[in-house]
């Protein structure tokens, strides 16, 4: 009996063992040089030494790198609001849906777009607020003078916003579906409107998974690269962005590296905060 | 049975309140305020449902149509024509390099992903031991991490362990990219498998390899075509960890178009977005037709 189970043991550990070892020896081990480069000194033009310096991390009291940080926050903050607003009713559409064809139309375009390469979808949006393009040809129409509508922090917001829909709408899926229908037509039995209905039972029962699913898109878009480097113009600087230009071209590997560390700090930090809430959410049931 | 009884109760309340007389005129007309305002929230909910898919799709339209006009500005109906010019790109040598290191590099990602990604699942889903939840968190957690984060912290390990940039460290990179993906999607496969079906193979006599590979895997098959779809895509779209390692002979596809976008101002992006938008519009419905995209939902929760 005891040899079975240690046997069992043994054998689930085998089968763990590639995920692991990959995982851990590649994946986690890097982490280890960032943070140590991170305390680095830099030396200009392109090398560093190995003495001890808070240096790079002080750096990002300097208001302009500190600017870094609160733009890539202000941009993942609105992005993930206007996400989860807009993506709600159409899951709850999906959740709700009455014939089985309208779900799977409606997961279709959801999951196409959420499949659609990142920088596809970037580039679309430089297609609609370029210059030429007819959003710009529209409003001069109309005689709104040439706006500047691309290479600004309103593209990039916009151009998040429409990176995380798809997954706002596919992460809120789950909780609606999980609210019990009996609930909701328990409410409208004792003569609540749909309003009510929705304001009283459904939304707040979806409210945990709302606040985790913001939370895990707060992540996402505190690492935006691609939409940045897009519709940002080189004018709108996101951490990320910032973390590869100063390594790859500034070579100043010191501060990318700490630069690094901060933005691993606030995605962490925010997954443990969803972590502990899920933990949370499943003792209260 | 109980959505039936919920309906004809609904359909009986307003004859109900027609008996209650003077007194309920008031309450009436407060009801009716109320189903005003109800009638006023549905409505806007319903616009921001149109709102979010024109939202959603129209981009890629406006996207598709630009692929096809002469020059960059915007002209509904171009006067000399819609023209096929800028779909050349895909012929050109740089574009079908990148595409050949983009394809190869998924698909050997996802075959080791798959293979390490699935037995990390079973053993999952079927032990519990102190540090399960620990175990877990670990496999997942290259997920949870910005891609840039990911990409400078492989350029300086490689560096250190001596691993040249070149195929072989992108190919180590998406492997840690893609195998989360397997195995998030192919574990919930494990739960909703009959384990009586095992116990059988294995009273008939068959060995634990036997059984996995003749009964457990073509139950989960589904699953693991799931997950195979969704590192692949993964692989693809990746940019943040692939800009940090690729080398001039090792350029994929998503290095190149970044590259062009920031570079080229004609209409050739537009022509590779409508290309890959095909791609993926072929892959979803093969995805749609094969496993239904309920599996493909538990890969993006995280």
């Amino acid at each position: 009996m005891i040899r079975a189970a240690w046997h069992s043991r043994f054998s689930y550990g085998v089968l763990l063992l590639p995920a692991l070892l990959i995982t851990v020896g590649v994946f986690l081990c890097s982490l280890a040089p960032t943070f140590a480069f991170s305390f680095y000194t830099f030396v200009p033009p392109a090398s560093m030494q190995p003495t001890f310096t808070l240096h790079n991390y002080a750096a990002f009291t300097h208001p302009v790198y500190l600017g870094y940080i609160v733009v890539t926050a202000r941009i993942s903050v609105i992005s993930t609001v206007v996400a989860m607003i807009l993506g709600y009713p159409l899951a709850y559409a999906i959740a709700r849906a009455k014939s089985a064809r309208t779900r799977r139309a409606l997961l279709f375009v959801v999951t196409t777009m959420f499949f659609v390469h990142t920088i596809v979808r970037a580039y679309a949006w430089v297609a609609v607020l370029g210059r030429n393009g007819p959003l710009s040809t529209l409003l001069e129409a109309m005689g709104v003078g040439p706006l500047r509508l691309l290479s600004n922090e309103f593209a990039v917001t916009v151009g998040t916003i429409h990176w995380l829909l798809p997954f706002a709408i596919m992460t809120l899926i789950g909780p609606i579906q999980s609210v019990d229908p009996a609930l909701e037509d328990a409410s409208r039995n004792l003569g609540a409107t749909e309003l009510k209905t929705f304001t009283s039972v459904t939304l707040p029962l979806t409210f945990p998974g709302i606040a985790a699913a913001s939370l895990v898109s707060l992540t996402l878009g505190f690492g935006m690269f691609v939409t940045p480097m897009i519709l940002g113009g080189g004018l709108v600087t996101m951490l990320a962005k910032f973390i590869y230009e100063e390594t790859v071209f500034s070579n100043n590997y010191p501060l990318g590296s700490a630069a690094t560390v901060i933005l691993l700090a606030l995605a962490t930090t925010v997954s443990v905060v969803v972590s502990r809430f899920f933990e949370a959410r499943t003792k209260v049931r | 049975m109980n959505i039936v009884q919920g309906t004809a109760t609904r359909r009986k309340a307003p004859t109900g309140s027609r008996h209650t007389g003077d007194r309920a005129s008031a309450s009436r007309a407060a009801m009716s305020l109320a189903d005003q305002l109800s009638r006023l929230g549905i409505a806007v909910v319903k616009g921001v449902r149109a709102f979010a898919i024109v939202f959603l799709v129209l981009p890629l339209v406006v996207a598709a149509h630009q692929a096809l006009l002469p020059t960059v500005a915007f002209e509904l109906l171009p006067k000399n024509g819609f023209t096929l010019r800028w779909f050349g790109v895909l012929f050109r040598e740089e574009f079908l390099s990148a595409v050949g290191v983009s394809l190869f590099i998924a698909a050997v990602a996802t075959t080791i992903s798959l293979a390490g990604g699935t037995l990390a699942a079973l053993a999952l889903a079927r032990s519990s031991f102190r540090g399960h939840e620990f175990v877990n968190m670990i496999l997942l957690s290259p997920m949870m991490i910005p891609p840039v984060v990911k990409g400078l912290s492989f350029t300086l390990y490689f560096a250190i362990i001596g691993l040249r940039p070149g195929l072989a460290s992108l190919l180590l990179a998406h492997i840690v990219i893609t195998l989360p993906y397997v195995i998030r999607v192919v574990y919930p496969c494990f739960y909703g498998l009959d384990r009586a079906l095992e116990e059988a193979s294995r009273n008939l006599g068959a060995t634990n390899f036997q059984t996995f590979w003749r009964i457990t895997f073509p139950l989960i098959r589904p699953g693991v075509f799931a997950g195979a779809i969704f590192s692949f895509i993964m692989s693809i779209d990746d940019v943040g960890v692939s800009i940090f390692l690729i080398t001039p002979d090792t350029t994929n596809v998503s290095v190149l178009l970044l590259t062009w976008a920031n570079s080229v101002a004609d209409n050739t992006l537009a022509a590779v977005s409508v290309t890959l938008v095909a791609v993926t519009l072929i892959a979803s419905t093969v995805v749609e037709r094969w496993v239904g995209f309920d599996s493909i939902l538990g890969g993006i929760r995280r």
